[in-house]
């Protein structure tokens, strides 16, 4: 790359930068170095795949899962582990056809084995067929609003979940890797604030080990709690987020040096997550305050501990709600459940109890 | 010597006419197209650019919303 002016070359080369400034500067070379870097301190310091491992990468065709998926098969030349990948298609038109070929077409590039299970198969119906009978959205719940009993990205959210776990457990996976990266984590801990579910922020951690989202249960520089040869799979599949330190910016950028050819198509029913006004409010923080979503990572890092303890201590949770139970299985459907009854059976009950409403 | 005219603007792989004075930089640029930085990639003739990157001279713009979430 040609050298440029030495405000915007790349603070370790000198060659032209394409992000950052001053001694963040980094041309394109150094940047990929950096990102890879990053992806194995992380892998490393939370104890995140143990040699020899099954990982399955929750592969959905966009930026995160496509640029992950390439991370991963980079660290299994130094990592000896094996991989595949999952792809859940929810049935949303116009949406999910498109990356489902690039999620072959990555897969393919990489030798890497592609399974694709459906809302459809797996449940009876897809989200657009279920999210066409629900009841008009009303938004807000004051002057005669109320939220509707069926939110799009909950109910995609939670069934989503449900079968990459179960997809996961059928194909003898050890772990399953998510492409989260920091600004989920900065909104998923700003969400569960404004929701007053500290119970759930207690959980969320870069591995999930024993519940709906885990916790702090490991250390970090513990060494991987690998499975032993033979051993049956256990019933959650531990979730583990090696993008979680690096800005969503930085994955898309990647993505597009590396030319993946990533469609950029929002979800149609994107919109009515409260994620994305939180989205847009961290966004807005870190134009005026850069390093915000960075800083909010590491508050989160720090009081995740004792977040644990607290939530595991105190008897009806520590925002008063009733505490959940630790990891067990729903009555109805015999899946891993924090609660009595899964989320899964619950949004079913109340889907097919008023199917036509 | 014969003065560089006006970069073509390509945002998500449509022409679009820039209004007014050329922006000076990227940051600029994103600004007056009401686009967060934090939302979008620009590459200037062909090169993915910081976001104070200086637009004179630029003969090619392109901006590339990046879809987060969703």
């Amino acid at each position: 790359m040609k050298k440029t002016d030495s405000s915007f070359s790349c603070a370790r080369c000198k060659d032209a930068a394409c992000m950052g400034s001053g001694e963040r500067a980094r041309c394109e070379k150094h940047f990929k170095e950096e990102f890879g870097r990053e992806v194995r301190r992380t892998v490393r310091e939370f104890g995140m795949i143990g040699a020899g491992e099954r990982v399955a990468v929750a592969l959905s065709g966009g930026k995160d899962s496509v640029v992950l998926l390439h991370q991963l098969a980079e660290l299994k030349k130094k990592l000896p582990m094996e991989l595949l990948a999952i792809l859940v298609d929810e049935g949303i038109a116009g949406y999910r056809a498109p990356t489902i070929k690039v999620a072959k077409r990555e897969c393919r590039k990489l030798g890497v084995k592609l399974h694709i299970v459906s809302f459809k198969s797996e449940i009876g119906s897809s989200l657009d067929a279920v999210l066409k009978k629900r009841p008009a959205r009303r938004h807000g719940r004051g002057a005669g609003g109320h939220a509707s009993p069926l939110g799009a990205c909950s109910f995609c959210g939670v069934f989503r979940r449900l079968l990459l776990n179960k997809a996961a457990r059928r194909l003898g996976a050890d772990k399953l890797a998510l492409g989260h990266n920091l600004d989920d984590a900065a909104q998923t801990v700003l969400l569960n604030l404004y929701r007053n579910e500290p119970a759930r922020l207690a959980r969320f951690w870069p591995v999930s080990v024993e519940s709906g989202e885990g916790g702090p249960a490991r250390a970090p520089g513990a060494a991987s709690a690998a499975r032993k040869p033979g051993a049956s799979p256990p019933d959650f599949i531990p979730r583990i987020r090696p993008l979680i330190r690096i800005p969503e910016r930085e994955v898309a950028l990647l993505a597009e040096l590396e030319g993946y050819g990533i469609c950029h198509r929002s979800c149609p029913y994107a919109h009515e997550a409260m994620r994305q006004t939180v989205r847009a409010q961290l966004n807005e923080m870190e134009d005026r305050y850069p390093g915000t979503k960075k800083r909010i990572f590491n508050s989160w890092m720090a009081m995740g501990p004792a977040m644990k303890k607290m939530d595991e201590e105190t008897e009806a949770g520590p925002n008063g709600k009733k505490k959940q139970t630790p990891m067990g299985r729903c009555s109805s459907c015999g899946e891993p459940s924090s609660k009595e009854e899964c989320a899964a059976c619950r949004m079913r009950r109340q889907f097919y109890k008023h199917p036509g409403r | 010597m014969k003065k560089a005219g006006k970069p073509v603007l390509v945002v998500d792989g449509r022409p679009e006419k820039l209004e007014g004075r050329a922006p000076a930089s990227v940051r600029g640029l994103l600004a007056g197209l009401k686009v967060s930085p934090q939302e979008a990639l620009v590459r200037v003739d062909g090169h993915v650019r910081p976001d104070d990157f200086p637009l004179a001279g630029a003969r090619k713009i392109e901006v590339i919303r990046v879809v987060f979430g969703g």
